[in-house]
């Protein structure tokens, strides 16, 4: 920790305008009421989201992730890259992550987080349906999660600096709580929605066929 | 009032929303997955057609406080006539989006600020204000249950089969939809099943669900709650109805404190259970053909109803096979959300239909079993349109189609 290095005292007040920001966003959704539901459920509607979060996640279990395999493969690199500059951005709040020893293994899942983050701001602005769906903060929040990922690859690479990297990661949490990225938590209310809604009726997980 | 005339809605509508709404609302990143679920896409593929480009609507309106006629008016238009809240988008979405609540929600708004279609509204009034006075009709009820009744004691050869009407002690409170096709063959059912049943005043069919208006549709609710808790039924049996079944079942239990002290169940579920436990004489060769069944959006995916219609059909007709995909995968026909109710959309509905059609056309069969009023409509007109050449029938007059063959031989 260096409180002497100005990037870094950037990075922490944007850390706590960031997190600050989705939990307000997270307060507020809060605080719309949530009637209790008396139908009496067919299904434990903890089965259900337990179902929600795992099998039901899986590729071959969503006609969407069916029909666009490289869509889906380029979510999932994606998150990873971000997840992964997460991980690091953390350590490198300790020790200059670089000098660890194999934090160069997270290269290869930050470049092809990379790519996919540059792939998915071409196919926005190349999709006609895509253009018609997105807002301004789809293309900011994009570009600005695709550098966070960029930067750390090339900061665990050794090809730019730990305040370059910062810089990125301060860029994309001063934005946070005026953008979709809060999705990362409203993820878990809408999957639990979800859950409850087709578990309780017992539509998820699909009861045994009768033929 | 001209396009701009501003309607004057809640400053704080968006705040009183209900959690899940809100959730749906927030949740959506646009990445467009959800496109090809929908059925009036996969018919039509065209941007305004992606279930998240409704939904947007909806949110900017909200985001811009956009409360202008013209900007409700487009909304409700989408709202009503593009989406029929059939969810089949919700289980394509990888983060669970659900885009046909917040279309019913659209729909509510459209209601209060006065840009609904009319004729939805008026037949929501129409069935409170039946529901206010039960005397004004009570005797032309019981006049045509008379003349009902005779058919069930011609078709069964039993004179003293009967259709009980407020019966005090029942066990079931049958609602049923208007007109014979709904109260003959459940009448029939429950007569070889020795049930202890009596028939509901009210029809099930709720148009305050579909057009999102909560206090009207609690209002068609409370008319068979009453009528159920003053005979002290043990159970509500829904006929043929994918929309009343969902909201008696699943969505109306929330909006009376501390839900029913009654079950609600479907027909289909009864007999199934009946089938189940061997109670009802059955000869699958009064249904011969290959008989397919679609699956109704509120009776499967939204009523839980996946494998009921199959133990029932399995064990009426001979050759039964399935349309793909199925259950709570399955294409709505087109024809939900109250589409059906408003002619100026008979052609969308035939254009978002097609899927279906094809579907149908897939399996080769002939018969079609529709076990919901709404979508038998709509699958009628589908069999017309694209000339499919099918015959269309309901779940219970199959049952007892293959109950009069083993009990009569005819
Ligand atoms: S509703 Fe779901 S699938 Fe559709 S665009 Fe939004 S997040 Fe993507
Ligand atoms: S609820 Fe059904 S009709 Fe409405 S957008 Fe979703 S898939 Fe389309």
């Amino acid at each position: 920790m260096d409180f002497t290095n100005p990037s870094y005292l950037v990075l922490i007040v944007s850390l706590v305008v960031g997190l600050g920001g989705i939990l307000v966003r997270v307060a507020m959704l809060l605080g719309h009421s949530a009637p209790k539901d008396p139908s009496p459920p067919r299904v434990s509607p903890f089965k259900s989201i337990v179902y929600a979060y795992t099998i039901g996640m899986l590729p071959w279990k969503k006609e969407s992730a069916r029909l666009h395999k490289l869509v889906y493969l380029r979510g999932v690199l994606l998150h990873l890259g971000v997840f992964t500059s997460i991980v690091l951005l953390w350590l490198s709040l300790f020790v200059d992550a670089k000098s660890l020893y194999g934090s160069v293994a997270f290269s290869p899942l930050l470049g092809l987080g990379f790519l996919a983050g540059l792939a998915a701001v071409i196919v926005r602005i190349a999709d006609k349906n895509l253009r018609a769906l997105n807002r301004p903060d789809d293309f900011i929040s994009l570009i600005l999660v695709t550098l966070i990922i960029l930067s750390a690859f090339g900061y665990v690479l050794s090809i730019t600096s730990r305040e370059v990297f910062w810089g990125a990661a301060s860029a994309v949490l001063l934005y946070l709580p005026w953008s979709k990225i809060p999705h990362v938590a409203y993820f878990f209310f809408a999957k639990n929605v979800f859950g409850i809604y087709f578990g309780r009726r017992g539509v998820m997980p699909a009861p045994k066929k009768s033929i | 009032m001209t396009p701009e005339t501003q309607i004057k809605v809640p400053e704080d509508y968006k705040k009183k929303l209900p959690r899940d709404v809100a959730i749906a609302l927030e949740t959506c990143v646009r990445c467009g997955l959800c496109t090809e679920s929908c059925h009036y896409y996969k018919s039509n593929p065209k941007s305004d057609f992606i279930p998240a480009y409704r939904a947007e609507v909806f949110r900017r309106i909200l985001r811009k406080k956009d409360y202008s006629e013209k900007s409700l008016g487009a909304m409700s238009d989408i709202a009503f006539s593009n989406c029929t809240l059939c969810r089949r988008c919700v289980m394509t979405c990888p983060l669970g989006v659900d885009t046909g609540l917040l279309m019913r929600e659209a729909r509510g708004l459209a209601v209060a600020s006065g840009t609904a279609p009319e004729i939805l509204v008026q037949l929501a009034d129409t069935a409170i204000s039946r529901g206010e006075d039960i005397e004004i009709f009570r005797e032309m009820f019981l006049e045509n249950i008379k003349a009902l009744e005779e058919e069930v004691r011609q078709l069964t050869g039993d004179p003293q089969a009967v259709i009980p009407v407020d019966k005090k002690g029942a066990d079931i409170l049958f609602v049923a939809l208007s007109g014979a096709h709904s109260i003959i063959p459940p009448s029939i059912l429950f007569h070889y099943a020795k049930a202890n049943w009596t028939l509901s005043f009210f029809e099930a069919s709720n148009y305050g669900v579909l057009i999102g208006d909560k206090d009207r549709a609690k209002r068609i609710v409370q008319r068979i709650v009453d009528e159920a808790k003053r005979l002290g039924v043990k159970e509500i049996v829904v006929g043929e109805c994918g929309h009343a079944y969902n909201t008696l079942r699943w969505e109306a239990p929330k909006w009376f404190d501390g839900g029913f002290p009654f079950r609600v169940r479907s027909i289909i579920e009864v007999m199934a259970h009946l089938i189940q436990e061997g109670r009802l004489p059955l000869d699958k060769s009064a249904n011969p053909e290959p008989v397919i069944y679609h699956d109704a959006c509120n009776l499967t995916r939204n009523g839980g109803l996946l494998e009921e219609p199959r133990i029932v059909l399995r064990a009426a007709v001979k050759d039964y096979r399935e349309m793909s995909p199925n259950r709570d995968d399955s294409y709505c026909c087109g024809g939900g959300g109250g589409i059906i109710a408003v002619p100026e959309w008979d052609s969308k509905r035939m254009e978002a239909g097609k899927p279906k059609a094809e579907q149908i056309k897939a399996t080769g069969a002939k018969v079609v079993i529709v076990a919901c009023d709404n979508c038998r409509i709509q699958i009628n007109d589908l069999n017309e349109h694209y000339k499919l050449g099918i015959n269309i029938g309901g779940i219970t007059e199959t049952v007892v189609k293959a109950i009069l063959k083993a009990v009569k031989g005819s």
